[in-house]
């Protein structure tokens, strides 16, 4: 008898936040790394601005990531968001953190569903 | 007096003859326009609005009141520049867009005033040169979304419903129509259902008002990944807002032009309709300023144009009148796009399309989240247990459903709302989302309800004439304007269809109801001609198969395009319980109902018997039963059902459990030996009680065991897929053990391995299957492996060899650049100071290219090729002791010496052409008596899931077993002495897999083909943009045989055999893959511990592949290039290649050189179309993958290149345009000579 594969693991790609340039220093060999940028407008909170989600948004770049991932079948076992260019990190982590920051697009859903914030450097 | 423009009410007619005509110009940005207005405050709050309790400042809509006339300058403008088409400044201008200004009570007086000012303007323009222009209502975005849920916590929660949405837009619509707009544009879409409920809204409004305005639609593709915002792909989107039948289909803002090219083409393939582009001037930049130029912007529209992509271009965000001169110049220089014909086919959609095409034979829609179908689920839903509920959704999906059916009829439930609470959840869920639905309820009030929630084409199952003709209209026309698909009932006034006449009648009157009365496409339909039990002891129901089975034989036949579709579960109601003769009755049942024609049914995937493997007498039991054949057939499947009753395990001869008596360590032993699991974790548990360590159970009765098995394996007393199937007993052991280990950690020690080993696929390479089972033979001789797993750096293998301290290093690969990353590897560990031993393994790899280019590479550690798993144990257990190691690296390194020497020695003996020469003896034809076949159509074709069933008895089964290590032709190893019971067994549990492959859909197989007009220009194969052969669209390259040869032999490129410039010729290329999931059920099995089914999923994925290759290979000869068209060979005969054509492929012997694959993958566009994309080292991503040329000729045969010259490198180099070097570096196992570069390093 062969087992049947498809009982589902829960399964959660840790994402590590990098605050500064020195923590970088300490990433994983492996890990997918996110370079953040600031972004380019000001923003009211829960509006989209295509040009500053293509820059900055962890949720849209996290939810590239992970479908080009998938579309390519490699591991995507962690992910280091370098956010040390950007001043202020805590949009950043709210965004990662369930239920602090409204989702824009069903991208946003996923992306909760597939990461966790597991650090912060 | 002027003449006024034609009334608004007749615009379409007059835009569908100018769309045919010409490249029509929509507008640009109005937001730009205004914000050179530089308005305050006061501004925009005019007379009218000075004292408004909100600021207004940005709401930009409100001008069309407060500042009419330079609303109207601007349309005019636009016009003045070259628009046809203006849209209305009435972007917010819905209620639920203005309560942000809290002037929702505004939004009708907005919209009739926009588009006043928009046909004032359109008046102006025809006024001064008398061309008609035309006005679009424009009907942004919403900021509320129906289809998903801004709280990621809850995701199941809507800020707004669908029928707010359509109240809003009717107010909105009602104000553009009485405003004198000409069509409706719903714009900048990012959520789906919220236009769906736009249509749902304007549909209404027409039917009212006796009229209908063409409606333009226009979606938004923010991702980067190409999806809306909403998370639908294009192609899902455009089957989603169909039913609207709208003017046009397109996209507009997001990221500029550039990122819309691949969306827009991807529509323009699909949509039976206009398409339209307006792209932003690029990305907001950061003053919110655009930064595109008119000229630029120009360039790219004029690539639009050019390659026959758009009916309609204009610009949005940034862009201004001069942006639209300078399209209007570019548009008035290019035909517009060609709608295309599309079949009519079911086209539903969730995230994803899903298209029913002729060759998907059978749809399976799962039938698991029904709570009249399955217990579990009923207990879910009533329990509110939502998360398991979505679990089962979830399985469905990834066993192959390819739609999902939804029921919530439950007594004690409220279906409709349960129905919402669990699709709105269900859209959150994008593994389950992908996929389209099939909202299934008895109560159309149900139906509705879940139709309001889903963004996608559905199906509805089901409507029927039940209530009578009024009812049934009217539940069709809702359907419609839903834009879902139905499931007609044969149902009518008197009751359910029994009959085959009765179900032929009701069907013919429901066709003809809905099609000419609804206007319903009868592709979208779908009739379930009842599925009644069979063999109930009842002699009138006797017939109830072959009346479903002809019933379904005959609708198929008169009503054109329409499908079949049943609920399976019900023909076999009397043998509940008994699962083994339902499945049996469903098998047999299908295969002749889908012979006649049925194509989709609610079945569980996951249980389905293949017809073949049926034991033949309840096959005939079952085949009596549903075709009616005999009086007796119901007694006599009674009969035969006690036997199955219980389990098929039952049956058959009873296994000799005997060794269960035996003391533990035996029956160990004997699991191991016979690589049985199944009682593998009780005997584990026993053996730790009995032991006083966990260790002592590894050290002693499971490597006693192993060592068994060690010592059967090297007498060739047991084979390899039986020793791979050993050490899955053995992980599985060792797991069990684990915890009590680590526990026991601090007062036992720990387990040493005999050593450990490092192995990894080479960079640029995907192959694994070969190295996976040299890692589980070493591992079951207790050596620790370290699996890099594929497409591995050179970097990463050395540092983690290094951190791991690992005591030899195994790579492995299959095509042939990978040899030149080993020399890479082998050269790094000698420059980083290694000086452990090096392993070299894989298909491409030899003895004698380990001895000539890696063995020198690394002096300061041995370096020996294994290419078999029977001999790694052996070589890794010499190279890692210390006394046997100095005397076995001493022999290796001498016999690769010997090697390399008489290498050298045999190529300086063989005697090589110049390459002038070797074209003198090319082949030769007298091309002026032969016409070249041309193929059914040119350019590409996609071929998606592509029925596993019917490639299965393409399989060539022969490498299976060489994969294996089992040499011998397939089916005669079956039988030989010494390997058959090995084959044998590997055989069964194959077939085994097999047959879950092909239940489950595990793999979906896709392919994509082309033909080209083509000519040879000398040694080149030149490809042409069509057939009058003026536009070059590529070229392969190809490489002669230089070697010399005998008199009467030609020294061959594959040019020979395509004619030259003057015969007009072809040639085709192809890329099949066996699918994305291959990699995903090994993964799972390798979890599992079970590296056994791992491999042997791969191997079967690698088969299909093949299979796959070799039956487009046929269809190409008698269908698409239908140059055989009677062409009648035997499986065995494709094996033997026994056809004319073949299908050569780049990095193979006829054409060496794998960088070729790179034009072929561009012509085909693989990636994009099925998924398939190349390594950096030219490999095929993912690995069961086959791509090739197609070549016609009659006397075309498969060829090696062998050994070239430089002459011919040189030559080549200047005819790809690459450096030489480059290509040294591709071609270097088959250079001649030594490459300058290699000398100096």
């Amino acid at each position: 008898m062969i087992a049947t594969p498809y009982d589902r693991t829960a399964s959660s790609i840790p994402v590590t936040v990098v605050t500064s340039p020195a923590g970088l220093g300490a990433v994983e060999p492996g890990a997918r790394v996110l370079h953040l940028e600031p972004a380019l407008h000001e923003h009211q909170p829960g509006s989209e601005c295509v040009a500053c989600a293509a820059r900055g948004d962890v949720r849209a770049l996290l939810f590239d990531l992970l479908q080009r991932a998938r579309s390519e079948q490699r591991p995507l076992l962690s992910v280091v968001v370098d956010a040390s260019a950007i001043k202020d990190s805590k949009p950043i982590i709210d965004r990662l953190e369930t239920g602090t920051v409204p989702a824009f697009g069903l991208r946003d859903h996923t992306v909760l569903r597939s990461f966790h914030l597991a650090r912060v450097i | 007096m002027t003449k006024p423009l034609p009334p608004h009410t007749d615009a379409r007619a007059a835009l569908t003859a100018a769309a045919r005509e010409r490249i029509l110009v929509l507008d640009g940005a109005m937001g730009t326009m205004i914000q050179q207005l530089k308005l305050d405050e006061a501004g925009y709050r005019g007379e009218r609005f000075r004292d408004w309790h909100k600021d207004v400042r940005g709401n930009n809509d409100l001008l069309v009141l407060t500042l009419p006339e330079a609303i109207r300058d601007i349309h005019l403008e636009y016009f003045l520049a070259g628009a046809d088409i203006c849209e209305t400044n009435t972007f917010s201008s819905t209620s639920i867009v203005q309560a942000d200004y809290g002037m929702e009570g505004l939004a009708y007086e907005l919209n009739v005033a926009g588009a006043t000012l928009a046909r004032e303007a359109a008046q102006l323009a025809f006024d001064k040169d008398g061309r008609r222009r035309f006005v679009a209502g424009a009907l942004g975005p919403l900021n509320k979304t129906a289809s998903m849920s801004t709280d990621v916590n809850n995701p199941g929660h809507r800020n707004i419903t669908f029928d707010q949405i359509a109240a809003s837009y009717t107010e909105a619509i009602n104000g553009l129509i009485d405003g004198g707009a000409d069509l409706l544009l719903f714009e900048t879409i990012t959520d789906t259902l919220n236009t769906k409920a736009g249509i749902f809204a304007a549909q209404r409004i027409f039917a009212e008002r006796g009229f209908e305005l063409p409606i333009m639609i226009s979606g938004t593709i923010t991702d980067l990944s190409g999806r809306t915002l909403s998370g639908q792909t294009p192609t899902a989107f455009w089957y989603s807002v169909r039913h609207a039948k709208p003017f046009t289909i397109g996209l507009n803002c997001a990221l500029g032009a550039n990122a819309m090219r691949p969306h827009v083409a991807e529509l323009s393939d699909v949509a039976d309709t206009f398409i339209c582009a307006y792209p932003n001037a690029g990305l907001p930049n950061e003053f919110g300023g655009y930064d595109e130029t008119p000229e630029f912007m120009a360039r790219q529209i004029e690539t639009f144009a050019r390659e026959g992509l758009v009916n309609i271009v204009g610009g949005c965000c940034g862009t201004t009148p001069d942006h639209i001169r300078a399209f209007a110049e570019v548009a008035a220089r290019h035909k517009p796009r060609q709608v295309p014909q599309v079949p009519r086919q079911l086209r539903l959609s969730g995230l994803e399309p899903f298209t029913l095409t002729p060759e998907i034979p059978f749809v399976n829609v799962g039938e698991r989240t029904n709570v009249t179908g399955s217990a579990r689920f009923r207990k879910l839903i009533t329990a509110g247990d939502y998360t398991a509920a979505l679990e089962v959704a979830r399985d469905q999906v990834q066993n192959g459903a390819q739609v999902i059916d939804v029921n919530m009829d439950e007594g004690l439930i409220d279906s409709a709302k349960v129905m919402v609470e669990f699709l709105n959840l269900l859209a959150a869920e994008p593994d389950i989302a992908r996929v389209p639905l099939m909202i299934d309820s008895s109560k159309f009030e149900v139906i509705e309800a879940g139709l309001k929630c889903v963004q996608g084409k559905p199906l509805v199952n089901s409507i029927s004439m039940k209530e009578g003709v009024d009812k049934f209209l009217e539940a069709a026309r809702l359907v419609r304007a839903y834009g879902a698909a139905v499931v007609v009932m044969a149902f009518d006034e008197q009751g359910q269809a029994d009959t085959q006449q009765r179900k032929i009648d009701i069907c013919s009157r429901a066709y003809k109801l809905l099609t000419e009365e609804v206007g319903f496409p009868p592709e979208d339909i779908v009739f379930d001609p009842n599925i009644f039990a069979v063999a109930t002891g009842i002699d009138e129901h006797r017939n109830y198969g072959v009346d479903f089975i002809e019933a379904t034989r005959a609708i198929r036949q008169t009503l054109p395009f329409v499908h079949i579709s049943g609920g399976v579960s019900n023909l076999s109601f009397s043998f509940r319980g008994n699962e083994p003769v339902r499945e049996a009755m469903h098998a047999v049942f299908l295969y002749h109902a889908i012979q006649a024609g049925m194509d989709m049914g609610i079945v569980n995937a996951g249980q389905l018997a293949v017809y073949e493997s049926i034991d033949p007498e309840l096959r005939e039991a079952c085949e009596d039963v549903i075709r009616n054949r005999r009086a007796d057939a119901t007694e006599r499947l009674l009969d035969l059902a006690e036997r199955y009753k219980g389990g098929a395990a039952q049956e058959g001869k009873a296994k000799d459990m005997s060794w269960r008596e035996k003391p533990v360590a035996e029956r160990i032993s004997h699991a191991l030996v016979n690589g049985i699991t199944e009682f593998i974790d009780e005997d584990t548990e026993a053996a730790r009680i009995e032991a006083a360590r966990p260790l002592d159970v590894i050290e002693g009765p499971l490597m006693a065991g192993m060592s068994v098995v060690g010592d059967l394996f090297g007498s060739g007393k047991m084979f390899l897929p039986q020793v791979v199937k050993s050490a899955r007993v053995m992980k599985q052991a060792v797991a069990k053990l684990l915890p009590y280990m680590e526990a026991d950690k601090d007062g036992g020690g720990e387990f040493r391995s005999a050593g450990k080993i490092l192995m990894a696929t080479v960079k640029g390479d995907v192959h694994d299957i070969g190295k996976n089972i040299v890692g589980v033979v070493l591992s079951c001789n207790n050596y620790e492996i370290i699996d890099l797993g594929v497409m591995v750096p050179t970097q990463k293998i050395l540092d983690t060899a290094r951190a791991e301290k690992v005591d030899a290093i195994g790579l492995s690969g299959l095509i042939t650049p990978s040899l030149d990353e080993m020399v890479h590897v082998a050269a790094e560990m000698e420059r980083e100071g290694f000086d452990i031993p090096l392993l070299i393994g894989g298909a491409t790899t030899s003895r004698v290219h380990t001895a000539v280019k890696i063995h020198p590479q690394y002096t300061s550690g041995p370096t020996v090729h294994v290419n078999d798993a029977s001999r790694a144990v052996g070589v890794v257990s010499a190279l890692l002791s210390k006394e046997q190691r100095p005397a076995y690296v001493a022999d290796v390194k001498a016999e690769y010496e010997k090697v390399a020497r008489r290498h050298a020695e045999a190529e300086a003996e063989k005697q090589r052409l110049p390459l002038a020469a070797a074209r003198a003896n090319a082949f030769k034809t007298d091309w002026s008596a032969y016409t070249p076949p041309k193929p059914s159509f040119l350019g590409t074709r996609v071929f998606e899931s592509y029925d596993l069933n019917e490639l299965h008895r393409y399989i060539d089964w022969t490498p299976f077993f060489q994969a294996w290590e089992i040499r011998g032709r397939y089916p005669a190893v079956l039988d030989d002495p010494e390997r058959g019971p090995a084959a044998r067994q590997l055989w069964e549990d194959a077939q085994a897999m097999l047959r879950e492959v092909l239940q489950k859909n595990w793999f979906r197989p896709k392919a994509v083909i082309g033909f080209w007009p083509a000519n040879s220009v000398g040694d080149d194969i030149r490809l042409y943009t069509d057939d009058s052969r003026s536009e070059e669209l590529a070229t392969f390259y190809t490489l002669r045989q230089q070697l010399g040869k005998l008199k009467d032999k030609p020294n061959l490129a594959l040019a020979d055999f395509v004619a030259p410039v003057g015969t007009p010729d072809y040639i085709g290329g192809f890329v099949v893959t066996a699918g994305l999931e291959e990699h995903l059920i090994a993964e799972r099995f390798e979890r599992k511990n079970d590296d056994y089914s791992a491999i042997v999923i791969k191997a079967l994925a690698d088969r299909f592949a093949e299979a796959f290759a070799e039956a487009m290979h046929e269809r190409v000869r008698k269908e698409f290039w239908g140059y055989a068209a009677d062409e009648h060979a035997t499986p065995d005969e494709l094996i033997l290649e026994k056809y004319r054509g073949i299908r050569p492929a780049p990095g193979y012997p006829a054409q060496p050189d794998h960088t070729e694959k790179t034009t072929l993958f561009r012509l085909l566009n693989a990636r994009q179309r099925i998924g398939v994309e190349l390594t950096e080292g030219y490999a095929m991503w993912p690995g069961s993958s086959v791509s090739g040329l197609y070549l016609s000729h009659p006397e075309a045969y498969y060829f090696g290149v062998a050994k070239v010259e430089r002459d011919q490198v040189e030559d080549y180099a200047r005819r790809k345009g690459m450096a030489v070097r480059e290509v040294e570096r591709w071609l270097g196992q088959i250079l001649n000579y030594t490459p300058a570069t290699e000398k100096a390093s």
